[in-house]
């Protein structure tokens, strides 16, 4: 009896994590959305109806095939040059997976080292620090991208480095958060003791209890990433052509909104399925890996 | 309080200086001033005279000095395009920029308070997903491209409203609508989950047993208490409405800021861009620190701190 009684809960930790995966329903949408998101980005003209380049004048505005005058050889219609549009936002999908890639290594790279160093040694360092942090959140920088695409001229490093002047406070602060919960446990101190030099401690022994937050967060900001990105090429301070980039493609398809609504139409649902589908992953990977990060993403 | 007031003051002048080196780092790394400062007509007088003019001959520490005391007078030079002071142009378009802006809070709060409410009061219910899915989709879709659809339905479909300028009211109907979506969407989320912390407090609690309605419990004492702590993120929503001011201008052609911007990034209008990122940097800054005092004058226990 008292074998059974002490064997239940060991038996009942494997199910209960099987029935928390089963209850906590993957959205299976956002799932295909980013996979398919994936997939265009790295195959891009391979799996391509047609040429997201080619101009061809006199097929230009052929409506969606569902409408009066598509045809199934432009299934999303042509653009103002007569290019196939789904092609193009087929290959437009590589540019936002780069810029998103990039922008998280430099911003989740040089944020988790910030928020690991500003959480583990405290004191003054951290006041600074996240003083600094809290005065770039709270900074527009749309404006920054702007000057920098002005001043250096509109490319993607510029693109990346806007974003990455962001991202870093946004990692520091939750990293940060996490690595306080961790400093005064025994772990900590007993590397300290033997003889574990600091930066031993803070990769070794802090960064593999924050990864599961990381994942979340960097699942997270790539939506945000990705619309950062649509809007400075709208602007027209994002990345230059001749590739296609979304958010280009819906700012130059802007004037024909009263005649050709398809053309900023479908790059900018594009944008918007593709962010929300990264936003519905992330908050389901953090219920799943953390639930005490309620606020990571916001 | 006093000391408080002082450390975000300081820290505010701090920023500001930080923002002002970053500028005019930016702008020597990238080269010649002069040369960015001229139009393709110009000629080697100009080019000289605008050296002269930019002390570019100074060591470096007086070229910045010379930058940021004529940027505090307001002096932030002539627009290339327009040949106009580019103090000016700001001051004629930023009131249009707050009057669009005020809208638009107005707007998003109002669709933002209710939303976050009943989905905390609710919470698991049909209602909190309902709310949930709209904050998601406020939050996940492009400002811009909703102007954009907006237009196509209300403008080109139905012929309801104008599309472009800010002559009537009807005129401020979709793109306060639009900028308000945005803000709305972070607000619900916060509202939502600060009313979720608040609902489940000692006070909360005693109002409940003193036999407190269940309505005035929601919305006088937790609601109350909710927003206190949606403010204390205020400065972030200045910021998120900046940018998205920029975007939803550009889309209905309002004469403000955001779209004098846009225009200058497209003309490489250099002096315009410097002018808008220091104001529009100087103005978040500014209504930060305004909304922070607000909060700590608002909530006892920083008021009375010593």
């Amino acid at each position: 009896m008292t074998d059974a009684a002490i064997a239940a809960p060991a038996a009942a930790r494997p199910s209960s994590l099987f029935r928390k995966l089963r209850r906590s329903r993957f959205p299976w949408f956002s799932g295909f959305v980013v996979l398919a998101f994936i997939v265009m980005a790295i195959l891009g003209e391979q799996i391509a109806p047609g040429s997201y380049g080619q101009m061809n004048l006199r097929a230009r505005f052929i409506p969606p095939v569902w409408q009066d005058g598509g045809t199934w050889a432009n299934i999303l219609g042509t653009d103002m040059l007569g290019r196939d549009l789904l092609s193009r936002i087929i290959v437009g999908a590589r540019t936002s997976l780069i810029v998103s890639v990039f922008a998280l290594l430099l911003g989740g790279g040089v944020g988790t080292i910030i928020g690991l160093a500003s959480g583990y040694f405290g004191g003054r360092i951290d006041a600074f620090l996240m003083r600094a942090g809290d005065a770039t959140i709270a900074f527009p920088i749309i404006l920054l991208a702007m000057l920098l695409s002005v001043v250096l001229g509109p490319s993607l490093q510029n693109v990346v480095i806007s974003l990455g002047l962001v991202l870093w406070a946004r990692f520091a602060r939750v990293v940060r958060g996490e690595v306080l919960s961790f400093r005064e446990r025994d772990f900590i101190a007993l590397a300290r003791v033997a003889g574990a030099s600091h930066s031993r401690i803070m990769f070794l022994h802090l960064l593999p209890n924050v990864a599961n937050t990381l994942i979340v967060m960097l699942t997270l900001q790539v939506g945000w990433v990705i619309i950062i990105e649509a809007s400075l090429s709208f602007l027209g301070a994002g990345i230059p052509g001749p590739e296609p980039v979304w958010g280009s493609m819906i700012a130059a398809g802007r004037q024909y909104v009263t005649s050709a609504w398809w053309v900023p139409f479908f790059p900018g649902l594009a944008v918007a399925l593709v962010c929300l589908s990264f936003n519905m992953l992330g908050d389901w990977m953090r219920e799943m890996l953390d639930p005490k990060l309620r606020n990571a993403g916001d | 309080m006093q000391r408080y007031i002082a450390v975000r003051v300081a820290q505010l002048v701090i920023t500001m200086l930080a923002l002002s080196v970053l500028i005019f780092g930016l702008v020597r790394a990238a080269g010649d001033p002069a040369a960015l400062m001229l139009d393709p007509s110009s000629t080697k007088r100009d080019y000289d005279l605008i050296r002269a003019d930019l002390g570019l001959d100074q060591p470096v520490v007086v070229q910045y000095w010379r930058f940021v005391s004529r940027a505090v007078q307001g002096d932030l030079g002539l627009s290339i395009r327009s040949k106009r002071p580019v103090r000016e142009m700001i001051a004629e378009a930023l009131p249009n920029t707050a009057k669009l802006a005020l809208a638009s809070m107005l707007l998003g709060l109002a669709m933002a308070i209710p939303l976050g409410v009943l989905a905390a009061a609710n919470k698991g219910t049909w209602i909190d997903a309902v709310a949930r899915y709209v904050a998601g989709f406020g939050q996940s879709v492009p400002t811009f491209w909703v102007g954009l659809v907006l237009i196509h339905i209300f403008v080109i479909q139905l012929g309801w409203l104008p599309s472009s300028g800010m002559d009537s009211w009807q005129h401020y109907i979709m793109p306060s609508f639009t900028l308000g979506l945005f803000m709305m969407a972070g607000i619900v989320r916060l509202l939502r989950s600060s009313m979720l912390e608040v609902l489940d407090s000692e006070f909360v609690k005693l109002a409940r047993l003193k036999g407190l309605s269940e309505r005035r419990v929601i919305w006088r004492h937790a609601l109350r208490n909710s927003l206190l702590s949606v403010l204390s993120f205020g400065g972030m929503y200045i910021a998120i409405l900046m940018t998205g001011a920029i975007l939803v201008e550009t889309v209905f052609a309002w004469p403000g800021f955001g779209r004098m911007a846009q225009s200058a990034i497209l003309n490489q209008d250099f002096p315009v861009i410097q002018g808008v990122v220091l104001t529009g940097g100087a103005i978040v800054v500014v209504m930060s620190l305004v909304i922070d005092l607000l909060y700590a004058w608002l909530d006892p226990r920083i008021r009375l701190e010593a």
